[in-house]
């Protein structure tokens, strides 16, 4: 394991929470709180923003369950249940809470360190697959505006779409700007001369 | 339907002919009676009426012989003015109308006075036209007569100048001497009394008679018959034999025999009179001697006689005939009626009753056939009526008699369930209904329970006549709800063990968390890291139990899918196998008598090859084995095609060539918790039999042919 995570960790039992507290101490995490009732969970989730939060289902005051989904619509963390029950009726509020992995009591080290990991790691690429969803879209947006620019400039100045570029990245270079907005400005510009 | 009217309609008309017939016979009579009473009434009459037109002729004549005014003329002799006497001769003639002439004749024949009346005036004859009668023989047989002494001419027909006078005129001569007032006899009176008019009279008086009037003289000739060819003939010499006596004769005979009388024939109804109008002193029938008043003179005998001829005779009676006519049409017709609707009945009720018949036997056949013991029973259920043969079958004896059966059957009753019976029959003979359930005690000592069920059955009144019902053999019923009480118990079992399972995670993962935080406490010291992993061995053992007590105690949820079900067993023996000790273990098939036999299945592969996983464990359980001789675990499995519950199933026979199992013992591995190893949960066995049944199968232990435990497991093919 090579990151050291912030963790939240809920569960009614104090045996269980100490348990969680010294073996993920072991694991080399940080457990930055704890939590019994479903309430409590919730109020230490938004004032720690823990990397990672591990609940139990069925705690009084509120399951674990609605309070993480509560929580994660607000911030995206992974969540790992840890439950005594098993049934198809969690399982399922559990795949719609997008929650990473779902262990049956009793549980011991193994199983807690092995879900930790693989739950960060797909964290992880989940976050970076994200990021570059994101960045796609923007490269998309903006290859469209670009295209555009072109468009206009080659219209309006008479120029084959290699001499537009062109023309476009000299203008970037010397506004040091992105090409983006370059393109931006000048599809703006049009529409103000367009707009008769 | 004809055939069945005919039987009614025939001997019907047949009565109904008789009663018309006698019905009309007497009416018949009663009319014949009547008319008779009216002919008798008629001739009696008829004959007085006679009798007395004489009687008033002579009393007529007597007086106008002493009238005082003929006295004076008489006074002197020849007679002196006879105007007075001619004059009160013609006021009687006029008055009387039946005198054809009234005459006074003097001792010498001559008529002295003369009154002729022509039908509707009397008139006095001038003296230069009377005539002298001194010839006549009633002029010579009256001047013989004593004063006071009447002739009566014959009843005959008028002889003007020696010719019968027409039209007829029947005529009576009465005459009696005259006597002067100094007693010397001076001539006589002569009436020609006019028959015509009392035959008139005669044959008006039949009223109520329809009978033809006749009157008949004494020597049978008729002198009134209705008939003018038939009257008078003994005055016409061509005619004398048309007598009465010889067209009638019977009837003559009977009138001559008696007085009066009536008499039927061929011939008609005859009625009778003798009149003998100038009284009864007379014997001798010489009309022309008769001397009324004079015991010697001869008789003056006539008939009086009706007839009714036969025609008219049937005549009369035909009201009553066509009245008989009618009413046997009218009873001709109300017979078929009625005869159409009796047989229309009878038809119904034939039908009806072998409809009756039908249904009873339906009934029987029901009866007897069905596995339920019907009964009937008085009010007070103690006397059975009727008792189906199931009784038999259910009480395993039968009975030789109705009160047998009673007997029997509250005899057989358990003596813990007699108290609910008898409370049952308290209500009995009150209530619509009743049931009620016991035990009894069959011959063969075998404990049946029985359902018993009454239904009052209500008379015309709405009493009660008596109690039908069923008793019904319930106890596999019975036990079926004991299973399924059972079963439920079982199931709450259940659901609080597969509660405690869940629950216990929450305290096996505290022990868990702290089991395993002491350990690295302890992590320095060997003998307590060893003592921790034998804890941790116990609280994962219970664990284990836990989960499969759940895994028994939940309901079973099969995902069926046709697979295959020889990769399921395949998969199975892997996973045995590696499980297994280091003992040799040979699985092979039964040998194969014929082509392999499909072994795809609907089924849940996993639960199947978890049954597969339990039977194989316990095949190759070593603690199971206490035969050292035995080298290699031999397993034999089976796959055969076969019909269960009316369906294709397949069947999967294992054997091994283990010790195998008590039979008393057999039945009891597939109850939970059963277990005969020292370490198992007991469930295995049980969680196999629950997954086959969930499939509609069954599964079934016993020991082989030749050693070891057989099991069989039946599984529907399903829809395959």
């Amino acid at each position: 394991m090579s990151r050291s995570l912030r963790i939240l960790i809920a569960d009614d039992e104090l045996d269980v929470r100490e348990y969680f507290n010294e073996l993920l101490a072991d694991l080399g995490h940080e457990v930055v709180g704890s939590a019994a009732t479903g309430s409590e969970l919730l109020r230490e989730c938004r004032s720690r923003q823990p990397d990672l939060i591990i609940t139990d289902v069925r705690m009084p005051d509120g399951d674990g369950l609605t309070a993480v989904k509560q929580y994660t619509a607000e911030r995206f963390v992974p969540v790992i249940l840890v439950t005594a029950f098993m049934d198809q009726e969690i399982l399922q509020e559990a795949c719609d809470a997008q929650v990473f992995a779902y262990l049956v009591k009793p549980i011991g080290r193994p199983q807690l360190e092995s879900a930790v990991a693989i739950a960060w790691q797909r964290f992880e690429q989940f976050e970076s697959l994200r990021r570059e969803a994101a960045n796609l879209r923007q490269a998309l947006s903006d290859r469209k505006l670009i295209e555009r620019a072109k468009g206009i400039l080659m219209k309006q100045a008479q120029l084959d779409e290699e001499a537009a570029f062109r023309r476009l990245q000299k203008l970037a270079r010397e506004e040091n700007k992105k090409l983006a907005q370059i393109a931006e400005m000048i599809i703006t510009a049009h529409r103000a001369f367009d707009a008769e | 339907m004809l055939r069945r009217f005919l039987r009614y309609f025939v001997p019907l008309v047949i009565v109904v002919a008789a009663v018309v017939w006698t019905v009309y016979r007497a009416d018949s009579e009663a009319r014949l009676a009547e008319l008779e009473r009216a002919e008798e009434k008629y001739v009696a009459l008829a004959a007085e009426s006679l009798a007395h037109d004489f009687r008033a002729v002579i009393a007529d004549l007597l007086l106008l012989a002493d009238a005082s005014s003929l006295r004076r003329a008489l006074e002197t002799d020849p007679p002196g003015d006879v105007a007075d006497a001619a004059g009160e001769f013609q006021n009687v003639a006029q008055r009387k109308q039946v005198y054809d002439q009234i005459r006074f004749l003097d001792l010498e024949g001559d008529e002295i006075i003369r009154v002729n009346f022509d039908g509707r005036q009397a008139s006095i004859v001038p003296a230069e036209d009377l005539q002298s009668k001194v010839d006549r023989y009633y002029f010579h047989e009256t001047m013989k007569l004593d004063p006071g002494t009447v002739f009566v001419s014959p009843f005959d027909l008028n002889v003007e100048d020696g010719r019968i006078e027409e039209p007829y005129k029947p005529t009576v001569r009465f005459a009696t001497p005259v006597m002067g007032p100094d007693g010397r006899r001076r001539g006589i009176l002569v009436l020609n009394y006019l028959g015509t008019s009392m035959l008139r009279r005669f044959a008006r008086l039949d009223v109520d008679s329809i009978g033809q009037a006749m009157l008949v003289n004494a020597r049978g000739y008729w002198l009134y018959a209705g008939d003018k060819t038939m009257e008078w003939a003994f005055m016409f010499p061509e005619r004398r034999d048309v007598r009465f006596a010889d067209r009638h004769p019977a009837a003559w005979q009977a009138a001559l025999d008696g007085d009066s009388g009536q008499v039927r024939s061929d011939d008609g109804l005859f009625t009778f009179e003798t009149v003998k109008p100038l009284g009864h002193a007379t014997a001798d029938d010489q009309p022309s001697r008769l001397v009324s008043l004079a015991p010697a003179s001869p008789g003056y005998t006539w008939h009086v006689i009706s007839r009714v001829s036969p025609d008219l005779l049937s005549a009369h009676l035909l009201g009553v005939r066509s009245k008989a006519l009618a009413l046997s049409g009218l009873l001709l017709i109300a017979t078929a009626g009625g005869s159409w609707a009796l047989a229309r009945y009878s038809l119904a009720r034939e039908r009806s009753e072998r409809a009756l018949r039908e249904s009873e036997a339906r009934f029987r056949q029901m009866a007897d056939s069905i596995a339920e013991v019907f009964w009937l029973s008085t009010p007070d259920r103690r006397t059975l009526r009727y008792v189906s043969p199931a009784f038999a079958d259910i009480w395993g004896r039968p009975a030789e008699s109705l009160d047998a059966a009673a007997a029997l059957w509250e005899e057989s009753i358990l003596a813990s369930d007699r108290a609910a019976y008898e409370t049952a029959l308290r209500s009995v003979g009150t209530v619509d209904e009743f049931s009620s359930e016991y035990r009894i005690r069959r011959s063969d000592g075998e404990v049946r329970w029985i359902w018993d069920h009454g239904f009052a059955v209500r008379d015309a009144g709405g009493r009660i006549s008596g109690y039908a019902g069923i008793a019904e053999d319930v106890t596999p019923l019975k036990e079926a709800q004991e299973k399924a009480l059972q079963s439920e118990r079982l199931a709450a079992i259940g659901e609080a063990m597969a509660g405690l399972a869940h629950e216990s995670r929450n305290a096996l993962q505290r022990s868990q968390a702290c089991l395993e935080m002491l350990q690295s406490r302890v992590a320095t010291q060997p003998e307590a890291v060893k003592l921790l992993a034998r804890i941790r061995a116990a609280v994962e053992d219970l664990h284990h139990l836990h989960e499969r007590v759940r895994c028994y105690a939940a309901p079973i949820q099969l995902r069926r899918d046709d697979c295959d079900l020889r990769l399921v067993w395949d998969r199975a023996c892997r996973d045995a196998l590696a499980c297994a000790g280091e003992r040799p273990v040979r699985i092979q098939p039964h040998p194969a008598t014929g082509p392999p036999p499909c072994t795809r299945c609907y089924a849940d592969p996993h639960a199947v090859g978890q049954v597969f996983r339990n039977v194989l464990e316990n095949a190759l359980d070593p603690e199971l084995d206490t035969s050292p001789a035995r080298d290699a675990v031999e397993v034999n499995v089976g796959w055969n095609v076969t019909t269960w519950r009316h369906e294709p199933a397949l069947m999967i026979t294992i054997s091994d060539n283990g010790p195998g199992l008590d039979p008393a013992l057999r039945e009891r591995i597939f109850e939970p918790f059963f277990t005969t190893k020292a370490r198992g949960t007991g469930l295995g066995m049980a969680i196999s039999r629950r997954i086959v049944e969930a499939h509609g199968g069954s599964i079934s232990a016993s020991n082989g042919h030749a050693r070891g435990l057989t099991v069989e497991i039946v599984l529907p093919k399903g829809a395959v």
